[in-house]
């Protein structure tokens, strides 16, 4: 029961929320602007090199408290990156048809890997996960770290906080009105530019953040940009393109199964998230979550 | 804080290593017997493997130095030319070719045994050599042997052959074993060699050994609990960790929490080098042995490895070069050492020359086997564990040399190598 049952359920919610939590920005961005930023990897990877050089700075070892307070820095400093990123590259593609989107975010990405390499350079790094989070909790035999714990709690309120503004708040109810009929928002009075302005640096935040919540689980590298990007795009595809609950349910829904998969086919590790996407596509090619932006 | 100067001096120079290597690789083609000798280096110099790649082309650059200095070869200077195979295959193979449409028919490096086993059967056609300095895949020598192949570096076979020794000599209770693998080519060469070695020696010893199912993972996974949860319900007490180099650090760092490190009493890896420990520092896994390359710490004394080790540090700062910088100045120098004594560079003469050569390298003398072109050397293992008394937060606790005594299997190119001790 718990060596196939529980234990690969554990392992596949906390994938899932690992994958939520890198894929939040990339689908509020994508559910707005409907810009496919394929460098979002790359800001993610960028948030992590940040809150490791603040790690190496303040000597290593961290609180929990430090921790998180160190991964918002590293997601206000990809915020801010997002802001350059906006102004110089996002809103001319506002104008042109959304497959130069793909060229310039591919572009993007390719600077980004550089760019770390330039200042970190290219060896691997890790980062402990701070004391508080290194242990573990027991279910009876079922073992859960308590790092893992932390991830799945961050990632059900980081989705729980986003269901609530985007449905209960002015600002939600504003975003979705923008992300469905933008002329129309603009016609009203909203002043569409600033708002998307807003959103792009919102992603990146959410990126940095993400990064940097996620760095004790990962090894640092220039090649880190890419590690989620199949699982990511996987997730935002099969939960309906820019759905926020869509890729919540999604990517719970493909990280599972790869578990269960990955644990009964252990020849085969990795499979099965494409398979059950595949499935997914078959079923609902219109997505978990069809028709609604955000 | 001394460690991050150095990591970015380090990048700083083998970046200019890189910029020379470039400008090389710029210079008009000349087989004119009054030019330079031109050595064609390929290697990772952008992609997932940058950082070997950078070590091997520091390696070489070095070696191509030392060479020039001493006056060349028959007279010649030497020249290196890079070529970026990006550890791809397809990028491997238009490497090579672009090589040899350069007038480079002298070439080396290569770190995938994919590459490797892509640039092969390409070299004939276009009248090359490759002397191969670190793809490991026994393949290369059986069967995809091809004439225009040789390895200077160790393989597969012996290298874990040679781990399985040194643990049932060091750990001789450590008898059930089990292992997490990628799921590669190479992952799959090594774990057979190993378990290979690990039945004949356990048998020998007159205790038989016990292999457990080992697991096998995706190359570059980014998630290892299923893994590590079952690890830590096995009965083995040692652990295979084949995973290796990023992957490993990754798994080593999400095991913590479940204490992997302290469940086995004995844990090994295949070629990680100083990358975990590096990568880990104080979390470093206590009793970790590794394969390397070349360590240079093993050959104090050598003049061959101080020169290369000084060399290097002078160069870059970093006092810990990966054995990759030793096997590409090793390529150098079997090449130097084969030109001499053929008296040309012309690839039939470099190949009759290459056969049974014995040469010394920055790890002693060598030999390649005319056989199946196989060279037979040391083996290098490393101990690592954590030091929180140092900056870096780790150190070597232990280094072995094995001796190729019987440990590499009789040349049989053109033939699958044969597990003989492990049980199918």
């Amino acid at each position: 029961m718990v060596d196939y049952v529980l234990s690969p359920l554990f392992n596949g919610l906390f994938m899932a929320m690992v994958v939520f939590l890198f894929t939040t920005g990339l689908t509020l961005i994508f559910g707005i602007l409907r810009v496919l930023n394929f460098a979002h990897g790359g800001f993610f990877m960028i948030g992590a090199y940040v809150a490791f050089s603040i790690v190496r700075l303040v000597g290593g070892e961290t609180s929990v408290l430090a921790y998180l307070a160190i991964s918002t820095v590293a997601g206000i400093v990809v915020g801010l990156l997002g802001l350059v990123v906006e102004r110089v590259i996002f809103r001319p593609l506002q104008k042109v048809d959304e497959a130069y989107s793909l060229i310039a975010t591919y572009a993007l990405l390719l600077i980004t890997e550089g760019a770390v390499k330039a200042v970190w350079g290219v060896s691997f790094h890790s980062v402990a996960t701070p004391d508080l989070l290194g242990g573990a909790v027991f279910a009876g035999d079922l073992f859960m770290p308590t790092y893992a714990i932390f991830i799945i709690a961050i990632g059900v309120a980081s989705y729980a906080l986003l269901e609530w503004v985007l449905q209960h708040t002015d600002t939600g109810k504003l975003m979705k009105s923008v992300a469905s009929d933008p002329w129309m928002a603009g016609m009203l009075g909203v002043n569409v530019p600033r708002f998307y302005t807003f959103i792009v640096v919102l992603g990146f935040f959410l990126a940095g953040i993400a990064g940097g919540l996620l760095l004790p689980n990962q090894t640092l590298s220039p090649n880190l940009a890419s590690t989620f990007v199949i699982q990511a795009f996987g997730a935002l595809i099969v939960g309906g393109m820019g759905n926020i609950r869509g890729t919540f349910l999604a990517a719970i829904m493909l990280c599972v199964i790869d578990s269960f998969g990955s644990l009964l086919f252990s020849e085969v590790p990795g499979l099965f998230f494409y398979i059950a996407m595949t499935a997914a596509l078959l079923l609902r090619p219109q997505g978990l979550i069809a028709g609604a932006r955000l | 804080m001394t460690f991050d100067i150095n990591r970015r001096e380090l990048v700083k120079a083998l970046g200019a290593f890189g910029g020379a290597a470039a400008i090389g690789s710029l210079a008009a083609p000349s087989r004119a017997q009054g030019g330079p000798i031109r050595l064609g280096l390929i290697a990772p110099l952008s992609g997932s493997q940058e950082i070997v790649g950078r070590y091997q082309l520091a390696g070489a650059t070095i070696a191509v130095n030392q060479i020039n200095q001493a006056g060349g070869i028959l007279g010649r200077q030497v020249e290196l030319v890079t070529r970026d195979d990006k550890a791809n295959p397809a990028a491997g193979v238009a490497a090579s070719k672009d090589l040899a449409g350069s007038g480079v028919n002298l070439m080396f490096g290569i770190l995938s045994s994919g590459v490797a086993l892509a640039v092969a059967p390409t070299l004939a056609d276009d009248k090359s050599v490759l002397v191969v300095s670190a793809a490991a895949a026994n393949e290369l020598t059986h069967e995809q042997y091809t004439r225009n192949v040789f390895r200077s570096a160790d393989h597969a076979y012996a290298r874990q052959r040679a781990l399985a020794k040194l643990v049932l000599t060091d750990f001789p209770d450590t008898l059930n074993w089990t292992a997490i693998n990628p799921q590669t080519a190479i992952g799959a060469s090594n774990w057979d060699s190993f378990v290979d070695g690990i039945a004949q020696y356990s048998q020998e010893a007159g205790k038989p050994a016990e292999i457990t199912e080992a697991l096998w993972t995706k190359f570059g996974a980014t998630d290892y609990k299923n893994e590590i949860s079952q690890l830590m319900r096995s009965k083995s007490e040692g652990l295979y960790c084949g995973v290796y180099g990023g992957d490993a650090v990754t798994m080593f760092g999400q095991a913590a929490a479940y204490g992997l490190t302290k469940k086995f009493k004995v844990i090994v890896d295949p070629g990680s080098e100083f990358i975990i420990a590096n990568a880990m520092g104080k979390n470093t896994p206590p009793g970790l042995w590794s394969g390397f390359h070349w360590y240079h710490g093993a050959y104090e004394g050598h003049k061959i490895n101080d020169d290369l080790y000084n060399a290097y540090v002078k160069e870059t700062n970093d006092p810990h070069p990966a054995g990759y910088v030793g096997e590409t100045h090793t390529s150098v120098l079997a090449y130097a050492s084969a030109i001499q004594k053929a008296g040309s560079t012309e690839t039939d003469a470099v190949i009759a020359a290459l056969e049974d050569l014995e040469f010394d390298s920055c790890k002693g003398m060598r030999k390649i086997r005319k056989e199946d072109h196989q060279s037979i050397c040391d083996l290098n293992f490393v101990q690592f564990g954590p030091d929180e008394g140092s900056d870096k937060g780790w150190k070597v606790t232990g280094h072995r040399i094995i001796k190729d005594e019987g440990v590499s299997e009789a040349p049989t190119p053109g033939v699958p190598i044969v597990f003989k001790h492990k049980k199918a």
